[in-house]
């Protein structure tokens, strides 16, 4: 068989795995990852399978520096952070009517390891970590 | 549904590789130990249901709502202190 046609995804966008899945949305595991400001600060995530499916993430150190969520051993070792792997948290960001409406989820942030194209939405346990947080109150 | 009487330190097995064992009871609070595999994700349900309604808001904002949301953030004055490496 002769290699068939490159999917015609956008070629200098990453896709990027979600393992599982969202909460809720465990069909869509393969998305890209579009930055929409320079400054790196908003992300939208679009489902590869779906392109109604998006979520909009912020990388939780922009906002939440003091943030750092507990993450459980098995999620530890599915990314390898014992052995130094780098890894970005980001924040699921609910739209407001306004900016000043958004929310972030705290509780499901998502872990990324950007050189492995891998994300896994995790659950932060046994925490008081809101999922609909103000944005506006980092 | 199924309904089992256990008492502490008795368990249940679910399927072939699931153990929920009762620990201790206290009052109206009851602790239970799960062993399961990896692959198999295990939540409190309120906790679960709460994500997945959170998720549920925040998919499939328009495309006008993202680009308001992005030029918002830009204006910000709480610029953060270190840029992406990228």
């Amino acid at each position: 068989m002769s290699v068939s046609a490159q999917i015609d995804v956008q070629s200098d966008v990453p896709v990027v795995e979600v393992r599982g899945g969202l909460l809720g949305f465990p069909e869509f595991t393969k998305f890209t990852l579009i930055k929409m400001n320079d400054e790196g600060l908003v992300y939208r995530l679009q489902s590869i399978e779906d392109a109604a499916i998006n979520f909009v993430v912020v990388p939780a150190a922009s906002f939440f520096p003091n943030y750092a969520p507990i993450v459980d051993d098995e999620v530890a070792k599915r990314f390898n952070l014992a052995g130094g792997a780098e890894v970005l948290l980001l924040l699921v960001v609910t739209l407001g009517e306004t900016f000043k409406d958004s929310t972030v989820n705290l509780m499901a942030p998502l872990l990324l390891d950007p050189n492995a194209q891998i994300a896994e939405q995790i659950i932060v346990e046994n925490s008081d970590l809101s999922v609909r947080t103000p944005l506006m109150a980092a | 549904m199924l309904v089992l009487s256990r008492k502490v330190g008795e368990s249940i097995v679910i399927g072939d590789d699931v153990i929920v064992t009762i620990l201790e009871i206290r009052g109206d609070l009851i602790r239970v130990g799960i062993d399961a595999p990896r692959h198999i994700k295990v939540h409190r349900r309120e906790v679960f249901e709460a994500i997945e309604a959170a998720n549920r808001e925040a998919v499939a904002p328009t495309l006008e709502a993202m680009s308001e949301f992005a030029s918002a953030i830009k204006g910000l004055p709480v610029a953060p202190k270190t840029k992406d490496s990228d």
